[in-house]
């Protein structure tokens, strides 16, 4: 694994949304919300149940079209792209629900994630020379280098189905990570791990930026995870951005505990 | 003038037929959400089925029609029991390939019992045509629209005014939730998928005593019943209606215009469109539950 | 993966060994069929185990193949080394325009415009009598060419060596796992980059060009091609090789193949009492082996091997 060149788009930052707005039907799920991600920062996107975060994903990530408002990675204007077509510019998702390919097996789920890096002609495909075969042999050698770098280089060939809850969120990031993004997203990647594995993920995450990924972007519910890891917050509720700023400041905002808590706490 | 109107007639008549054969598919597709590739031989057991207690049994066209109804309830109970049931949950391609298997199975164990020949069925009423006006239709032909529209209301009023409608509505809803509150799915699955197929079996009978029943009719038959159902929105009642006199209409028109020999390609074509601009289907604004 | 390719060059082997050893017409010809099945049922797992999504208008491809290939050879007098290319390639054609508009749906959907697709076809050879001669068909493909069904068989490997090649390649590439990715999980395959419709198409025309090489070969080894050729039958012969062998393996359909053109062979006299039984077949691969033959095996070799926790419970939710 390379270092990546810790590259700044002219002080631009990564990510950057504008006034997101999506409405189903009558329903606004998520009203004008603008935040940016900057190089080598973690940025958490928190918020109580149905509060937007994972719409904000599916929006920023062009599995929804924004009814409103514009979303630019790198400084090009992504809104409304295809998804794959956004993945190939370097924004990588990972999804709520446990999303791998249950019946490949850890290796090959992560081998699959190399696609990008070994896209060919089909007349390369029928009739591979020696540089299709060395990218093949160097998509293997990085598949089973990131497996290692997820810790889950034991369970190598073991099919996906078979793999545990925490096992399964660290292939998840592993799969994300073998398409080489540039901003790694990451929704709800701790859920359904304990404290203490929760933790060690999130030791995990911190030893990717600069390596593998500049920047993160995580959806999470466990605080501990969020405030431990991240440099900067969003708080969203009811679609609406409720406050932003670093860890600190978000754990002292009166708004924030009572969007979570509820009027009395505040 | 007079010629249009006749085409037009022949095509509505027809085009009845078609949202008769097509309910029983449609019905389970849409609480179900089985695509039911055996439909049509479903379709043409009616009318075997139907030749065969009018003929031997010697029963009137009416209490084979009842009789019909018994036999094909519980074969189509036995299939859901035997075979659907085992592959709930999986998805739809497992339905699909079994549907497949037993409509291959059906139609040559058909051909071994009672050979390849079009087979006569009873009828209910001595044949002669009316005029109204400048258009001509058969008695028969009414009555069978009558029937048809009699069933296509009896079916709404199972589903939407009775306990077992009910029943089957909150399971296709959420079978944990049904099952929490003592309705017994697997019963109310079976249940759904034998009025599917007495329904295709009704129309299989009643279509057999005006044309005639045949083992090897029921590709023919899925293929038009697929058509329909999709040009009128995946189970939708009235879609099947709509969709139905709309293919009707169009074969008839294009028949008596434009070609004979290609009639059967119009409702493929018409298919091929409509997914192509209209995924939804013609008619539903969503794919209404039956 | 090294397994696959072993057991696929012994078989191949087998059969370049089979005409030194067999002289006898009638089994070459068994022979023959065996091996032109398949191709076609290793063209149509590209779609139904690589796409994922089911295909029951793979004839389509077969058919334009063979009128392709008859046509060339009868009206201008193409011999067979120009014309089988040629039906193939009219035929990934065909699934370039029929894929463009099929592969955007999914599910029933997919299965009923494929089917409407094949019937379509069908309906025109039917009727357009004067290219396709209709109900007639075409008769005299490649008339007074080859005698020696020896010829035949060494042609039907060459093209089953060829399209196997390419399946192979292609099932194992970058490209062939962006097709699986897509199938196993659509969203996952996106967020890395697939573009889903543009992989499934990939392997949509080369099935279809496989297909359409396997039509035109039949049409020159039966010298005839009539409508018969969208018929649905053909199609469910070709499923229940591809599902009796196991779907999503390159091996499988191959043994499905041999397997059904023996058993078709067996009881062609009887041919309802045949396809009864082709049709519990098809039902009991569904309940009880639904990854076919291929896959029971591997599953064996799975529990004897290093998963024994695997309870059957778990498996049954995942296959």
């Amino acid at each position: 694994m390379t270092a990546l060149p810790t590259q700044r788009h002219g002080g631009e930052p990564l990510l950057r949304a504008e006034n997101l707005t999506m409405r189903f039907g009558g329903i606004t799920a998520v009203k004008q919300v603008g935040f940016s991600v900057g190089p080598g920062e973690i940025v958490g996107l928190i918020g109580p149940n149905g509060a937007g975060k994972t719409t904000c994903f599916n929006m920023l990530t062009g599995f929804y079209t924004p009814t409103e408002g514009r979303v630019f990675f790198k400084g090009a204007d992504v809104t409304s792209h295809k998804p794959h077509a956004i993945a190939r510019l370097g924004l990588i998702r990972s999804f709520q629900k446990t999303n791998v390919m249950k019946r490949l097996t850890v290796f090959e789920n992560v081998l699959t994630g190399h696609y990008l890096e070994g896209r060919q002609s089909l007349l390369a495909t029928f009739f591979p020379g020696e540089r299709v075969r060395r990218a093949e042999r160097e998509a293997r050698e990085s598949a089973a280098a990131v497996v290692e770098t997820m810790g889950l280089a034991r369970r190598m060939n073991a099919p996906a189905h078979l793999l545990s809850c925490g096992e399964l969120r660290l292939l998840e990031v592993a799969v994300a990570l073998a398409a080489k993004p540039t901003l790694l997203m990451l929704d709800e990647p701790a859920a359904g791990l304990n404290s203490h594995e929760a933790l060690l993920f999130g030791e995990t995450l911190k030893t990717l930026i600069g390596k593998v990924v500049q920047s993160l972007l995580i959806v999470e519910h466990n605080m501990e995870l969020v405030m431990g890891v991240c440099d900067r917050i969003v708080v969203l509720n009811f679609g609406q951005m409720l406050a932003e700023g670093e860890p600190r400041e978000i754990l002292n905002n009166p708004k924030v505990a009572e969007a979570y808590l509820g009027k009395a706490a505040a | 003038m007079d010629l249009f109107l006749q085409f037009l007639a022949n095509g509505l008549v027809v085009g009845v037929f078609y949202a008769l054969s097509a309910l029983g598919l449609t019905l389970i597709f849409g609480l179900m959400r089985v695509v039911n590739f055996a439909h049509g031989e479903f379709y043409m057991l009616g009318g075997v089925v139907g030749w065969f207690v009018t003929t031997y049994l010697g029963l009137d066209f009416f209490s084979g029609l009842v009789l019909v109804a018994l036999v094909m309830g519980s074969f189509g109970w036995a299939v859901d029991r035997f075979l659907i049931e085992r592959v709930r949950g999986q998805g739809e391609e497992p339905g699909i390939l079994l549907t497949i298997g037993l409509s291959i199975f059906l139609v040559n164990i058909t051909l071994l019992a009672v050979g390849p020949a079009p087979l006569k069925v009873a009828r209910a009423i001595t044949e002669g045509p009316i005029f109204l006006g400048p258009v001509t239709i058969t008695k028969m032909r009414l009555l069978a629209m009558v029937i048809g529209v009699a069933l296509i209301f009896a079916a709404h009023a199972i589903i939407h005014r009775t306990r077992l409608g009910s029943a089957m509505r909150a399971t296709f809803q959420d079978p944990m939730a049904a099952s929490l509150a003592g309705i017994r799915t697997k019963q109310v699955y079976a249940a759904t998928f034998a009025l599917g197929c007495t329904l295709s079996a009704l129309s299989g009978m009643l279509l057999a005593s005006i044309y005639s029943a045949q083992a090897s009719v029921g590709g023919l038959v899925s293929l038009k019943s697929f058509v329909v159902v999709i040009l009128g929105g995946m189970g939708s009642f009235p879609g099947a209606i709509a969709g139905g006199l709309l293919l009707g209409v169009a074969e008839a028109l294009w028949g008596g215009y434009v070609a004979t020999g290609m009639v059967d390609i119009i409702g493929f074509l018409l298919v091929i469109l409509i997914l192509v601009l209209r995924p939804q289907g013609l008619f539903s604004i969503r794919a209404e539950r039956a | 993966m090294t397994l696959e390719r072993n057991v696929l060059l012994g078989l191949g082997v087998l059969a370049a060994l089979l005409p030194f050893a067999v002289t006898d017409q009638y089994l070459l010809h068994l022979a023959v069929m065996a091996l032109f099945y398949a191709i076609l049922a290793n063209s149509l797992n590209l779609v139904v185990g690589y796409v994922g999504e089911f295909s029951l208008g793979h004839t389509a491809f077969l058919g334009t193949g063979a009128y392709t290939a008859a046509l060339l050879s009868v009206n201008a007098g193409w011999p067979m080394w120009a014309a089988v290319p040629a039906a193939g390639l009219v035929a990934a054609l065909f699934g370039l325009g029929i894929g463009a508009i099929t592969l955007r749906l999914q599910g029933p959907y997919f299965v009923i415009v494929t089917l409407s697709f094949a019937e379509v076809l069908r309906i025109i050879a039917n009727n357009w009598i004067g290219v396709t001669n209709g109900p007639m068909g075409l008769a005299g493909v490649g008339q007074g060419g080859i005698a020696d069904k020896r010829v035949f068989f060494a042609i039907v490997l060459g093209l089953a060596a060829l399209t196997f090649y390419l399946s192979y390649r292609f099932v194992y590439s970058n490209a062939g796992r962006a097709a699986v990715a897509v199938r196993e999980n659509r969203y996952v395959a996106q967020s890395i980059g697939v573009n889903p419709f543009g992989s499934a198409m990939q392997a949509f025309v080369l099935g279809a060009f496989m297909a359409g090489l396997a039509g035109g070969f039949y049409a020159f080894y039966i010298s005839f091609v009539g409508p018969e050729v969208f018929r649905f039958s053909f199609m469910a012969t070709i499923i229940i090789m591809v599902l009796m062998g196991g779907k999503g393996t390159l091996v499988g359909p191959v043994v499905g193949a041999v397997i059904v053109t023996l058993l078709e062979e067996y009881l062609r006299e009887l041919q309802e009492l045949r396809l009864s039984l082709f049709g519990l077949i098809v039902m009991a691969i569904v309940l009880f082996l639904p990854n076919g033959l291929m896959g029971f095996i591997a599953r064996r070799r799975e529990q004897r091997g290093d998963a024994p926790s695997l309870s059957p419970a778990i498996e049954e939710r995942t296959v």
